[in-house]
């Protein structure tokens, strides 16, 4: 079967199917465009949660650590309720808006509290040293996304890899609709309800050598000196 | 001492005899299982023969993949073609038919529609459909529906829309979006009060839901399958089907047997 | 140049108080006293990086330098000019002076190195030239000379001669040759601590 599988894998990638591309490239889309967006907006608030001294800040820290966890589908829930709620006239159901909006949602937590991981183990000696340098504020928040660098890549590719790799929010806030929302693993659990396993291996495959090439890329790119 | 040996004695006894208790390995489709049937009738099986069932849910595709690979002892499927195709190919020994229900269109509202040809006219020129798109009992009905009225899927335009889920998810996805889709009725009926949706369009014979019984061959597996025969026998004999009619579900009957 | 009256810090556990002192300016101030006695402290409270009670009145630009350097992930010359390049200075003007730091103290071959990479004592040497290039007005040296060789110290110590005219240095040492050959005050902490 998984033979078959690799053997089918290779097939799907050169038979130029314009279906199999586009689930592909849609994958690729969304995930990519939702990881940016979250790791945009997650740097930004990981750092600011890190380095600031607030009322709430330890429960911030844990809701951020609980949402790090969420499973998928309760995420996708949540974005069902309130686009058919709330946000019905933006008219956002089994859209791929839809999608990239819970993605987003999705990796957001793992950004910001990688960050804040990341950043409250070094910031403190790293500040320090910064205020004794003559730093002012705005210096020393470039200074430290520059000095946390390689911890934000690495919960870029973290994040990434959970949105590439998640089925039920897609599943539920997408509809799985062909030649429309499907992606590669709404792709693969409608093959398995078909019994198509050979198929699902197949896309598994090309889903895990996407994740290898694009985990090559990002850490060709890192520029960092912890190797 | 002896006391020890006849304890052990007693262990192994009733553990062999659990053993011993012959196994049925029932692969069938969702909607099937969703609808409860099972859980009235199979008991009466198992108490009958001393036998345990275990049953496994798929979609009609997966459910003739598992039985391909020998992994199933009986089929409970609901996609005649494909059945018949299943035994002629030699993975089934036999096949029977067992009951049948029915299939009906649902949506926001009803069509005032005379007959089937009119619904897919209605529907394909005003509405939006929700295809299940997963080679399901349901979805080649439906397929063969539009095909035998001279319609072609492939050329339809941007209101039919494959789901590629099973049917629970489609009916919600239908009632959200407030489109049109077939579903079978046991399953429809089973989540009622979760949908806003009607019947758009019913008719018992035009959308006969045939569920049909398939004997896996047992060379495709090398386990004993005369519990196999045995429940092939059991459910299409008399008494058994007379049963099938008695159950009830929201009201209604939901299976009408036929064998 | 620094001043200080009823200088007390809380740290918690133990609240440490500090003799009243004036730091005069051109003149190297070695701060004794023993572990524990509260010395990183009061190099600390002077830098403005703990909160403290009493009178503390710091006339000038302060730096203090950390007994663990703190690096950060860049080359030797991206280290040390940082200071200069927060404060938006030419850095063509200060070439000449990064350089004839960096050879009093031999760090002039790894001016291109990452910093990271570098040995405890290399990184300690970085992280001081990092400290005094921007000329501060005042320099906190937290035991300058751990890691560093018998070389190295002698260097330092030239270094910090030839600043002195135009910088206040307060430093934390035990290395006895080191403090010998650069004292001109000495502020002793005695330990006058109350528990809190």
């Amino acid at each position: 079967m998984i033979i078959e599988g690799i053997i089918e894998a290779f097939k799907l990638l050169f038979s130029l199917n314009r279906e199999i591309y586009t689930i592909i490239f849609l994958s690729l889309a969304i995930s990519i465009l939702a990881t940016l967006t979250a790791s945009l907006i997650g740097t930004f608030f990981g750092i600011l949660i890190s380095i600031s001294n607030f009322k709430l800040k330890k429960f911030t820290k844990k809701i951020v650590f609980t949402f790090m966890g969420i499973p998928p589908v309760v995420l996708g829930l949540i974005v069902l309720l309130v686009i058919t709620g709330p946000f019905d006239g933006f008219n956002l159901l089994f859209t791929k808006t839809a999608m990239y909006i819970a993605q987003t949602l999705l990796v957001l937590p793992i950004i910001i509290g990688n960050i804040i991981i990341s950043s409250e183990k070094t910031q403190k000696k790293i500040l320090e040293t910064a205020t004794t340098l003559g730093a002012k504020k705005i210096d020393k928040i470039k200074l430290l996304i520059i000095e946390i660098k390689p911890f934000i890549f690495m919960s870029v590719i973290l994040g990434f890899s959970r949105a590439i790799s998640e089925v039920g929010a897609v599943m539920l806030v997408g509809g799985n609709i062909k030649n429309d929302t499907r992606v590669m693993t709404t792709y693969i659990a409608l093959n398995n309800s078909m019994g198509e396993y050979s198929v699902s291996i197949a896309m598994g495959i090309i889903l895990l050598l996407l994740a290898f090439l694009i985990h090559t890329l990002v850490s060709r790119f890192r520029g960092d000196f912890y190797d | 001492m002896r006391k020890v040996i006849v304890l052990i004695n007693f262990v192994l006894i009733v553990f062999l005899s659990s053993c011993s208790k012959q196994e049925l390995l029932i692969v069938t489709t969702t909607s099937l299982d969703n609808s409860g049937l099972l859980a009235y009738i199979i008991p009466v099986f198992e108490e009958e023969y001393n036998v345990k069932v275990k049953i496994v849910a798929l979609g009609t595709g997966a459910a003739l993949e598992l039985g391909e690979m020998g992994e199933a002892d009986i089929l409970l499927v609901h996609a005649y073609d494909s059945e018949i195709a299943f035994v002629n190919a030699g993975y089934g020994e036999k096949r029977s038919n067992i009951m049948y229900n029915d299939f009906i269109f649902v949506g926001p509202e009803t069509l005032d529609t005379a007959n089937l040809s009119e619904t897919l006219t209605e529907i394909s020129e005003n509405y939006d459909f929700y295809s299940r798109g997963d080679n399901s009992g349901t979805h080649t009905k439906e397929l063969s529906l539009w095909t035998e009225n001279g319609y072609d899927v492939s050329t339809f335009g941007e209101w039919y829309k494959e789901t590629g889920q099973s049917m629970g998810s489609t009916l919600t996805m239908t009632s959200l979006s407030q489109f049109y889709t077939l579903t079978d009725r046991a399953t429809y009926l089973s989540m009622l009060d979760n949908l806003d949706l009607v019947i758009a369009y019913q008719n018992r014979e035009e959308l006969k839901n045939q569920y049909g019984v398939i004997k896996v061959n047992p060379e495709l597996h090398n386990r004993d399958d005369r519990v196999a025969d045995l429940f092939y026998d059991w459910i299409i004999r008399d008494d058994i089907q007379d049963l099938i009619g008695t159950y009830e579900g929201y009201g209604e009957q939901l299976f009408f047997p036929n064998s | 140049m620094i001043d200080i009256k009823n200088l007390s810090v809380d740290l918690k556990t133990i609240e440490i108080s500090f003799d009243d002192f004036t730091f005069e300016k051109s003149k190297i101030t070695i701060v004794s006293g023993k572990n524990g006695s509260g010395k990183t402290t009061l190099l600390k409270a002077i830098a403005g990086l703990l909160e403290y009670k009493g009178d503390l009145h710091v006339n000038g630009e302060v730096t203090y330098n950390s007994q663990e350097p703190v690096i950060f992930n860049r080359t030797v010359y991206e280290n040390i000019s940082y200071p200069l390049k927060i404060r938006k200075l030419d850095l063509l003007e200060y070439e000449e002076k990064i350089w004839d730091y960096c050879k009093i103290l031999e760090m002039d071959h790894l001016i291109n190195k990452n910093a990271l990479k570098l040995s405890s004592g290399e990184k300690m040497k970085v992280s001081i030239i990092r400290s005094i290039i921007f000329n501060p007005d005042i320099v906190l040296l937290d035991e300058p000379t751990t890691h560093l060789d018998l070389d190295s110290i002698n260097e330092l110590g030239t270094l910090i001669r030839r600043l002195k005219k135009d910088m206040t240095f307060i430093i934390v040492s035990h290395n006895k040759t080191f403090i010998d050959s650069l004292m001109d005050v000495e502020y002793k902490i005695g330990g006058n601590h109350v528990l809190s």
